[in-house]
């Protein structure tokens, strides 16, 4: 007995000495366990019985909205599968005018947010815009009852819109898929006597598969993550379902469940990433990387090529900026008149305390995870990365929920207390939308920031500690110095996915606060566009920061050769961990 | 008892199976201690434990007569209070610092005595002129000196390397083996040195501990584990072995090449018999075996005193190494089988083949073990 007791105390010590020794890890977990706060609050509340909203959701909006998401997913997939593939392998495989500026520029549309394009193209095509009016006027039509035009504002136009914005990311990642295709593969298929189509279709795809499923699902969940085209365009998604339900209806728990629902779609998509992630490792079948075959296409064929190309750069990128730019010159003084420079400074200082603690966050993670090494530490640090597939609406609703439960314990502990009502401290602050933004975007800069650390071999920490640092002093003298430039990178991924951040935005922020996004957003709805143009057109500017170090990697990368740091280094690949 | 001391030290990983099985290493001030062994035998395991970069599970860490880790009770005092000095494999130079600041890294800023014997022990080491420089220009040599002045700066009483010379091509790596074991006669650190190397191990050790599978199988000095190895895996770690199989009647063991002492194995034992290439003597039976032509004479003694009694064999091929010549030969035992062995003779010996020749083997490289 007496040894029993005594090997419990000394087991119990045992395991507290260890506790000391992994502080590192306990903060880790616990930071980890922050920023999953809001996941984890949306599945409890979901789960939780909540009087009849749920029954009422099912008989009326609930299928209306999977219908539509589906659809919309159905849609902005294939499209940005035959876009975002096609053109990635006519610039890596083919010779035609203008490949080396389609080899970048392909990029470009990247930096337009959805709901830009979307006020764009509607400005442009409905009856009053543009091409309509010209139409017209070529062909004597009076009215809209004289011919046929599609409609915008519909599930269509969102899918399209969406698809030219989202396809860059299954470009970027099947390109890198193509270019480290070993050129042997290729022409065995050739010798096998396989044209080039074939030889595309049999091999180059198969091979390239993994990187497109991951590439399509990051399209895809930014898809389900939009808020302002669906808004705009009165297609009743999931997205435009929470908000609707949560605003209109009042109902945070029927928003939470909504939200629940669409979890499981989510949770699909991951799974469906993680899967086809996991087969990557077993798709380089010889490591023999030479110049790449290219055939010169014949007149007909690069003319074909160059249209195909030049069509989702012009659509998704060249109009909506020229567009901006004109509107901007010509009405830069209304939006200056709206208070432009002081929703600037909100975007630019929310953004920037996002992406500073995103980064630190990140970092600290990253680092504990590297020393503590036990599956414990890794697998909080997933969960708490799993925020950027998390849709925006479904993040706001997680951040509300407890920051108004502990405002609740707060000003009630207070009036106990002290007798003073506290009311709200901390929701219906920028200190909501701040939380919200890093626990969505903490991705980003954990990614990029344990990519860098994985370059350092782990001997570099075996030297630090045993000429006398410890892990913090380690930290600062030798991991610091050596990932500085990611942590460049990382803090300017998520400051600008949190400029162009609308859904949690307008969920979280104070009452009349504007940032960039929502000012845009809130006047280009009521037909504003050129009054905000000016808005729109910074967001797209800082968009382009990220897209210019992409191309900067991917110029840089010579003809033929694999892209290897593409991926690795800054592309939207480390997104999802 | 200062110096290193791990006491029956154990330790496995999360697959289970131990990787160092109650392992104890002493190694003294100013001693240095090679532990040899195949790679995944555990000794950078025990390398690693001693620094305190993996937590102890089982047994004691003691460093200058302070106990460091303690499996029991979980005591483990962390990497950097300990004060040890480790070089790694890959020498792990920081890449951001230059070469001074690398070498002055563990130092507390007010060390101005150890700054200064960093600056003149760079320029004794002949790396004055790049003190400025930043690693990644320097030679495998050059890093390599860096990393060893960086883990000696911070006057360690232990210090621990890690396979320093396996990343040195052959000529540089004789070199920078001496240039080391001066440096480390002038201090007295306890060196720990890990090598899968025999011959580093015999250049560089005052004792070698052979490890296999997680054990210590001898703790000797050079020539006592050269000479006298307590089994055939240490005797057949320090290169290939010619084996013969006999049985012990009257204390020796009869083969082809003569009657061996088989020291106090039992009557009827079955054994194996392990004789070194260069424990071989081969001599010119008859005319047959020629000196090629242009090559320097050395024509081996016939029989050695005290060598066995003795075989004839029949040469299969002969080759020059440079230093010494490699022959293949093989003898016909009396019932018929035939035996092949390997032979390694000073010198220039090359045997036509076909040509008989006369073997005999030096006893004190024949080591007779029970057959496993």
């Amino acid at each position: 007995m007496a040894t029993t007791t005594m090997d419990k105390a000394n087991s119990l010590i045992r395991a507290f000495r260890r506790l000391r020794f992994d502080g590192w890890a306990i903060g880790a977990v616990a930071v980890a366990a922050l920023v999953a706060t809001p996941l984890i609050a949306v599945i409890v509340i979901a789960v939780a019985p909540s009087g009849d909203i749920w029954s009422h959701l099912s008989s009326t909006v609930l299928p209306l909205y999977i219908e539509k998401t589906l659809f919309l997913l159905l849609g902005v997939g294939t499209g940005t599968f035959v876009i975002g593939t096609g053109t990635a392998w006519l610039v890596t495989m083919c010779r035609f005018p203008g490949r080396w500026f389609f080899n970048w520029a392909l990029l470009l549309p990247l930096a337009v947010p959805a709901y830009v394009l979307a006020f764009v193209i509607t400005d442009q095509l409905e009856y009053a815009g543009t091409l309509q009016v010209w139409l017209r006027e070529i062909f004597g039509w009076k009215s809209r009852q004289d011919y046929w035009f599609p409609e915008i504002r519909s599930l269509g136009g969102a899918i399209a819109v969406m698809t030219l914005v989202l396809y860059p990311y299954v470009y970027l990642l099947s390109r890198a898929a193509f270019l480290e295709q070993s050129v042997c593969v290729l022409e065995v298929s050739r010798t096998l006597g396989k044209g080039p189509w074939r030889g595309f279709f049999s091999v180059a795809l198969p091979l390239a598969r993994p990187a497109i499923v991951v590439g399509v699902t990051l399209a895809l969940m930014e898809a389900l993550n939009d808020f302002g085209t669906v808004e705009f365009f009165a297609v009743p998604t999931f997205t435009a379902g929470i908000y609707d339900v949560w605003l209109n209806m009042n109902s945070v728990a029927g928003a939470a469940q909504m939200a629940s629902v669409m979890m499981v779609l989510v949770l699909a998509l991951i799974g469906a990433e993680r899967l086809a992630r996991r087969g990557q490792r077993y798709h380089h079948t010889s490591s023999k990387y030479s110049t790449l075959p290219s055939h010169r296409l014949e007149s007909w064929a690069a003319a074909f090529a160059f249209a195909a190309c030049l069509l989702p750069v012009l659509l998704g990128f060249a109009l909506p900026a020229s567009v901006l730019t004109v509107y901007a010159l010509e009405f830069y003084s209304d939006t200056l008149s709206a208070n432009f420079f002081t929703y600037a400074a909100n975007s630019l200082s929310l953004s920037a305390m996002a992406a500073g603690l995103a980064v630190l966050i990140g970092l600290f993670l990253a680092y504990g995870s590297r020393l503590s090494g036990g599956p414990v530490v890794k697998a909080a640090t997933r969960f708490a990365s799993i925020g950027y597939a998390v849709p925006g609406a479904i993040l706001a609703i997680g951040v509300m929920i407890p920051l108004a439960w502990l405002d609740n314990a707060l000003d009630g502990l207070s009036q106990q207390v002290l007798g003073i009502p506290t009311g709200l401290l901390l929701s219906g602050t920028i200190v909501a939308v701040v939380y919200g933004y890093v626990a969505r975007f903490l991705a980003l800069s954990y990614g990029t920031l344990e990519a860098s650390l994985d370059k350092i071999t782990p001997s570099m920490d075996g030297a630090a500690r045993t000429l006398g640092c410890t892990p913090g002093q380690a930290l600062r003298r030798v991991h610091f110095p050596l990932v500085r430039g990611s942590l460049l990178t990382a803090a300017l991924l998520v400051f600008v996915d949190c400029m162009k951040e609308l859904p949690l935005t307008i969920i979280l922020r104070p009452f009349n606060y504007e940032t960039l996004a929502t000012f845009v957003f809130q006047y280009a709805s009521d037909e504003l566009l050129e009054e905000s143009a000016l808005g729109a057109l910074t967001i797209v500017a800082a968009g382009i920061l990220p897209v210019i170090l992409l191309s900067l990697t991917i110029v840089r990368s010579r003809p033929g050769h694999p892209a290897g740091g593409v991926a690795a280094d800054t592309g939207p690949e480390v997104a999802v961990p | 008892m200062s110096g290193l001391h791990l006491n029956n030290v154990s330790h496995s990983f999360n697959s289970g199976n131990p990787v160092l099985n109650g392992v104890s290493v002493f190694v003294g001030p100013g001693e240095l201690v090679c532990l040899l062994g195949p790679s995944g035998c555990g000794k950078t395991t025990l390398l690693r434990v001693a620094a305190g970069l993996e937590h102890l599970q089982v047994g004691q860490v003691t460093i200058a007569e302070r106990v460091v880790a303690e499996g029991r009770h979980g005591k483990h005092i962390p990497t950097e209070k300990r004060g040890i000095g480790l070089m790694f494999q890959d020498y792990a130079l920081f890449p951001h610092l230059n070469v001074l600041e690398n070498v002055t890294f563990g130092l507390p800023e007010n060390a101005v005595e150890r700054r200064q014997w960093a600056l003149s022990a760079l320029s004794r080491m002949g790396l004055a002129d790049y003190a400025a420089s930043y690693p990644h220009i320097l030679s495998g040599g050059q890093q390599q000196r860096v990393a060893l002045l960086r883990a000696l700066a911070p006057e360690p009483r232990v210090l621990l390397l890690d396979e320093p010379f396996s990343g040195l091509d052959v000529t540089r790596r004789v070199e920078i083996r001496a240039e080391t074991l001066d440096l480390l006669k002038e201090t007295d650190v306890a060196t720990l040195m890990v090598t899968h190397d025999p011959e580093e191990a015999m250049f560089m050790a005052n004792r070698i501990l052979v490890m296999d599978e997680g054990r210590i199988i001898q703790d000797g000095t050079p020539v006592e584990t050269y000479f006298e190895p307590l089994t055939a895996f240490v005797a057949a770690l320090f290169g290939p072995v010619n084996r013969l199989q006999g049985v012990v009647r009257n204390g020796h063991v009869a083969t082809i090449l003569g009657d061996f002492e088989a020291g106090h194995l039992e009557d009827g034992a079955p054994v194996e018999i392990l004789i070194r290439p260069e424990g071989l003597r081969l001599s010119a039976a008859g005319q047959e075996a020629e000196i090629q032509p242009g090559d320097t004479p050395c024509k081996p003694t016939p029989v050695d005193n005290g060598n066995s009694a003795g075989a004839r064999g029949r040469t299969i091929s002969a080759r020059p190494l440079g230093r010494s010549s490699h022959v293949e030969l093989v003898l016909t035992a009396e019932d018929g089988t035939e035996i092949t062995l390997e032979a390694r003779i000073p010198g220039v010996f090359l045997p036509q083949p076909g040509a008989e020749v006369l073997v005999t083997a030096n006893p004190r490289q024949t080591h007779v073990f029970p057959a496993s």
